[in-house]
């Protein structure tokens, strides 16, 4: 059986747009988020979290083309 | 070995020509770039209409690589025909049984997005990829050769 689809949307549910992310190195909960890249792994690194999974929420969810 | 990796989905919010929004379905892959004793783990779609692999500039910082005084290229895409981008050689760290060194751009273009582009120089170039939209899943090859 194939492995189930990951789910985004609902991982990254409540984080503003435009937010960087750091999620816990299991990909299972956004540890922190911030308007910096840094800053958000800082404050994963403060809770605890000293290897987070960075990635960004867009501005506006759009379709994609890159 | 053949390794299955589910596409990950996003869902856009209606728009004029989807009003009823729509759920992209993206083949991701985590990977952490390391440099030295520096690491970023991300993440990075399968892109092989990219020609290199291409990460947002500030991965480059949080590696300690410096793009002050070092040689700078261009980039187009969609959007944007001609963004300022630097390369260096780094570790693309694919858990758990595939690294690759490659020669690796990162450009501020690719900010918006926090996620890079892994394409035909670096990747596309050292594995075997399938994809597999409609199981929802694609596949890479690592050394043992097993068919799929």
């Amino acid at each position: 059986m194939a492995p189930a689809v990951t789910d985004f949307t609902r991982l990254l549910e409540g984080v503003p747009p435009g937010a960087w992310v750091a999620l816990s190195h299991d990909e299972g909960r956004v540890v922190a988020f911030a308007a910096e890249m840094k800053e958000a792994i800082a404050k994963a690194h403060e809770a605890g979290e000293p290897n987070p999974v960075i990635l960004r929420v867009p501005h506006v969810a759009t379709a994609l083309a890159l | 070995m053949w390794r299955p990796i589910p596409y990950s989905s996003f869902y856009t919010p209606p728009d004029a020509p989807f009003p009823n929004g729509h759920i992209a379905l993206r083949p991701i892959l985590r990977v952490t770039l390391r440099n030295g004793n520096k690491a970023v783990p991300c993440y990075a779609v399968v892109d092989s209409g990219a020609d290199h692999c291409i990460f947002p500039l500030s991965f480059a910082l949080a590696l300690d690589l410096n793009p002050l005084g070092r040689p700078c290229g261009t980039i187009g895409g969609v959007g944007n025909p001609s963004n300022p981008i630097y390369f260096w050689d780094i570790m693309l760290d694919l858990e758990p049984t595939l690294q690759i060194n490659a020669y690796v751009g990162f450009t501020e273009g690719l900010e918006a997005q926090g996620v890079g582009l892994l394409g035909q120089c670096g990747f596309f170039d050292r594995v075997n990829v399938r994809f597999n939209h409609r199981e929802k899943l694609f596949l890479i090859e690592t050394d043992d050769h097993t068919k799929p």
